[in-house]
């Protein structure tokens, strides 16, 4: 995670801890940590 | 999977159920029940007031005004748009604009509203008229428009895009852009939860690629602003481009995540198209207690067992509920639209943004407290969770930074607080200072 912002996503695989917790999406396969990138998949949007 | 907030973040009000047109695509589930016409005058102000209270109460950020046809019942919702832009709340306007003249566009441009969403069918008046089931509906929508930019207006048109119109995406684009609209949005047809059979009007696989296909070509060719408004599931798309150039068809439904509707009637639903809802505004526990009740909408309840293994599930989580419900039975069910032959494409923007040697909070931004810290709050696609520690900060600190003196402010180290300033540059919650 970039240090200070929250992950809106958990992982249920974790025991509710959150998703991203090596600074890398698993998902777009990009060094943002699922919650700084504009991927736009990478973020709750509202 | 979902972080519970204390409330959403963005709201769309229906204020109405009336309107000006009965298209055949429109996803208000009372289309054919004429409930509406129960709901007199004064129940409407006293729920007005309610919703409003509510709204205001718990520090939702953006309201979306929004019906059936908004503009119909103006004069009585005016002063409740005007009471939660002076609570700072950003309030947008969704309308056909059939009725819209010259003075109520001031109206609403005093009340606050500067940005309005609108329907666009076709470029082409006769299919217009067969999915609106309206014979003024496109001169009218058409002279609304004019009106509506005139004023100053910053208009969105926005193309439900069924059988009957796909050949005429890039059409209405043209059209569109003739009458000083930039920004374009096409978005596809959902079967409604009260149409027993939709099979007709709903587009294939590869009639909805070929939609998204023509948006790219429009963003290239016409050089519109483009994208599309509902979430899709993201093996949808394979195509790179798309993803890459248009953003909608990255996005997560927000549905009980970070968005909710409420109804005319004060009912609290997850999102436009589903039907079901989970408690009322007007009643004990409010929109709290409504938004608490959606929680399987947070959980994997509803991933399908199709979408267990894939590696966008958290992202994606499966696509759109309500299509899923609608068309093959149940929320669990897998959205009609995902193609699990291949693994999802998935974009991968870079931004070429450096830290500037000075910035500082925008001053336009906003602040709810969490639990586990705050939301910074921009716009609807410029939103961020954050610690307590830059809760505070950005709530206190009217202050120029520079890098170092930002990350001690936190307690941290300038190398290691990068991505943080540069997650907040992207979206302008920190901007340079010149």
């Amino acid at each position: 995670m970039a240090p200070e912002i929250v992950s809106m996503y958990y992982s249920t695989d974790h025991e509710g801890q959150l998703w991203q917790m090596e600074g890398h999406c698993e998902d777009c396969d990009c060094d943002c940590d699922g919650s700084t990138c504009d991927s736009g998949h990478c973020q709750v949007e509202g | 999977m979902y972080r519970t907030l204390s409330a959403p973040v963005a709201v769309q009000w229906e204020v109405t159920g009336q309107c000006t047109k009965n298209c055949i695509h429109c996803a208000n589930y009372w289309r054919d029940k004429s409930q509406f016409k129960t709901v007199v005058e004064p129940q409407l102000e006293t729920i007005y007031d309610r919703v409003t209270q509510e709204i205001i109460s718990n520090q939702v950020m953006a309201v979306t005004i929004t019906g059936g046809e908004p503009l119909l019942i103006f004069p009585a919702i005016k002063p409740y748009i005007s009471s939660l832009v002076s609570a700072k709340i950003s309030v947008s306007f969704n309308s056909n604009l059939a009725p819209l003249s010259p003075e109520m566009a001031k109206e609403l441009w005093r009340s606050g509203i500067r940005s309005i969403l609108t329907s666009v069918p076709s470029s082409d008046p006769e299919t217009d008229y067969r999915i609106t089931n309206s014979s003024t509906s496109f001169r009218n929508t058409a002279r609304g428009i004019g009106i509506a930019l005139e004023q100053g207006f910053r208009v969105t048109a926005n193309m439900v895009v069924s059988k009957r119109n796909l050949h005429q995406v890039y059409s209405t684009a043209q059209y569109v852009k003739s009458m000083g609209i930039t920004n374009f949005t096409a978005t596809k047809a959902s079967k409604p939860s009260n149409c027993e059979d939709f099979s007709k009007e709903l587009l294939s696989l590869s009639g909805f690629r070929f939609m998204a296909q023509e948006l790219l070509r429009v963003k290239y060719e016409l050089g519109l602003d483009v994208d599309t408004i509902q979430a899709y599931p993201a093996c949808a798309i394979k195509t790179a481009d798309i993803k890459k150039e248009i953003a909608g068809f990255n996005r997560t439904c927000t549905g009980a995540k970070s968005f909710c509707m409420i109804g005319f009637d004060g009912r609290v639903r997850p999102c436009p198209l589903s039907s079901d809802f989970y408690g009322n505004v007007l009643y004990e526990g409010g929109l709290r207690g409504a938004w608490y009740a959606m929680d399987p909408w947070r959980t994997d309840a509803y991933l399908p067992m199709e979408c267990a293994e894939c590696p966008a599930k958290t992202t994606c989580s499966g696509g759109c509920k309500a299509d899923a419900k609608h068309i093959n039975g149940s929320y669990n069910s897998i959205d009609p639209y995902c193609d699990l032959t291949e693994k999802p494409v998935l974009a991968r923007r870079e931004t070429d943004l450096s830290i500037p040697s000075r910035f500082r909070f925008n001053s336009k931004l906003r602040t709810r407290e969490e639990d586990f810290g705050g939301i910074l709050f921009l716009s609807n696609n410029a939103w961020l969770g954050v610690s307590v520690k830059l809760l505070i900060l950005a709530k206190y600190s009217a202050i120029d930074f520079s890098i170092n003196s930002f990350a001690t402010a936190l307690g941290n180290t300038s190398e290691n607080i990068k991505p943080t300033v540069l997650a907040l540059l992207n979206r302008n919650i920190l901007h340079s200072v010149n």
